[in-house]
């Protein structure tokens, strides 16, 4: 087969997962096995398995496909900007615990992943897990770590995180909607911001600025921490 | 049958005059990102260039003070796909199934410990700072 046609193809295969997925979301509502890149990504493997074809074949097929993730990163400043005025009175709270909790997130996995005993290529993919996805995987990339471990990463904070913020904030006593929706965003970008909506719909923006400023503060840290240790 | 071909069927199609807006939005995002990029081997960096295009566009929009209408069209359909272009990586897993079967206990424990201690800080700090009197 010819690298066009094989691109065809993939990309094609890549899109119907994911239309399929979302078809799955809609039908059986938000769980982590719903999410479109876990349920996605398990039906394109399940078609890699049934067609026998290599993954690297299917990799270099979809580059371009892959490559619309650049742009999409960039595209996050649009709601960035949106946002301003809904924060701007807070920002120095916000700005301070988007920085600490960027630290607290890069220390904890990396002394827990020493701890454990994890390989430090492993180790390196799962510092950005509190990041959106694309920039954990591009960040991951960028230092040493595998960008589809760093996805598994984000995947699973996102799960546990989204499911660990509520008790662990009640606990603390600071339950109250802003810095739950911060949190939610913080630790559980995506997937915290989903649970938010839910939760604590009025303060929806401090979950998805918190997810924005949490990407970016991981991605500008982590080269910086990787080169100190 | 009339009505058939009324424009609200066809919702999900840009209007004509609003082709000019949008590819000039997909210029400006793809523009950010080769300049992100650029900034970043310049600066020997190793951050995603992407990332750094997304911090020139937002002090872009600051500059401008609103979000053109064609960029504002293309950047929610590319947000609103966001895990498409990333679920042929993700499958590179496949490549790592004894990695992750010999690791997976200690990568939940990592995640748990980690987002627990990064709640912790994140709600600790912004009650601390939140509450001085407004």
């Amino acid at each position: 087969m010819n690298g066009l046609m094989a691109a065809a193809l993939w990309c094609s295969a890549t899109v119907l997962a994911y239309l399929m997925a979302r078809l799955l979301q809609r039908h059986l509502g938000m769980r982590w096995f719903t999410l479109p890149v876990v349920s996605g990504t398990a039906l394109l493997l399940l078609a890699l398995a049934a067609s026998g074809t290599p993954y690297r074949e299917v990799a270099n097929a979809t580059v371009w496909l892959q490559r619309l993730a650049g742009p999409a990163v960039v595209a996050l400043a649009v709601p960035l900007y949106q946002q301003m005025p809904q924060w701007r009175r807070r920002a120095v709270p916000v700005l301070a615990a988007v920085l600490t909790s960027c630290a607290a997130a890069l220390a904890s996995g990396w002394l827990i992943g020493r701890l454990l005993d994890l390989p430090q290529a492993l180790l390196l993919s799962m510092l950005p897990r509190s990041a959106t996805m694309p920039m954990a995987m591009a960040a991951a990339g960028q230092v040493g770590g595998v960008p589809a471990l760093a996805a598994i990463g984000v995947v699973i904070t996102g799960v546990l995180g989204s499911a660990l913020v509520p008790p662990v904030l009640r606990c603390l006593r600071c339950a109250s909607p802003e810095p739950m929706a911060l949190t939610l965003g913080l630790v559980a970008h995506a997937i915290g911001t989903a649970k938010a909506q839910q939760q604590v719909p009025q303060a929806l923006a401090f979950a998805a600025l918190a997810m924005g400023l949490m990407g970016v503060a991981t991605v500008l840290a982590l080269p910086v921490l990787v080169h100190w240790l | 049958m009339p009505g058939m071909l009324d424009r609200h069927h066809f919702h999900f199609l840009p209007r004509v005059a609003q082709v000019p807006g949008i590819v000039l939005g997909a210029l400006a995002l793809v523009a950010c990102q080769l300049a992100g990029e650029a900034a970043a081997h310049a600066l020997a960096w190793p951050v995603p260039g992407a990332v750094l295009g997304m911090l020139m566009l937002w002090g872009l929009l600051c500059l401008l003070g609103r979000v053109p209408s064609g960029l504002g069209l293309v950047a929610g359909g590319l947000l609103s796909h966001l895990m498409l272009p990333l679920i042929p990586l993700v499958a590179g897993i496949s490549e790592y199934g004894a990695l992750l079967r010999q690791h997976g206990l200690a990568l939940l424990l990592l995640c748990a410990g980690g987002a627990v201690a990064t709640a912790v800080c994140a709600a600790v700090v912004f009650s601390a700072l939140g509450r001085t009197p407004r």
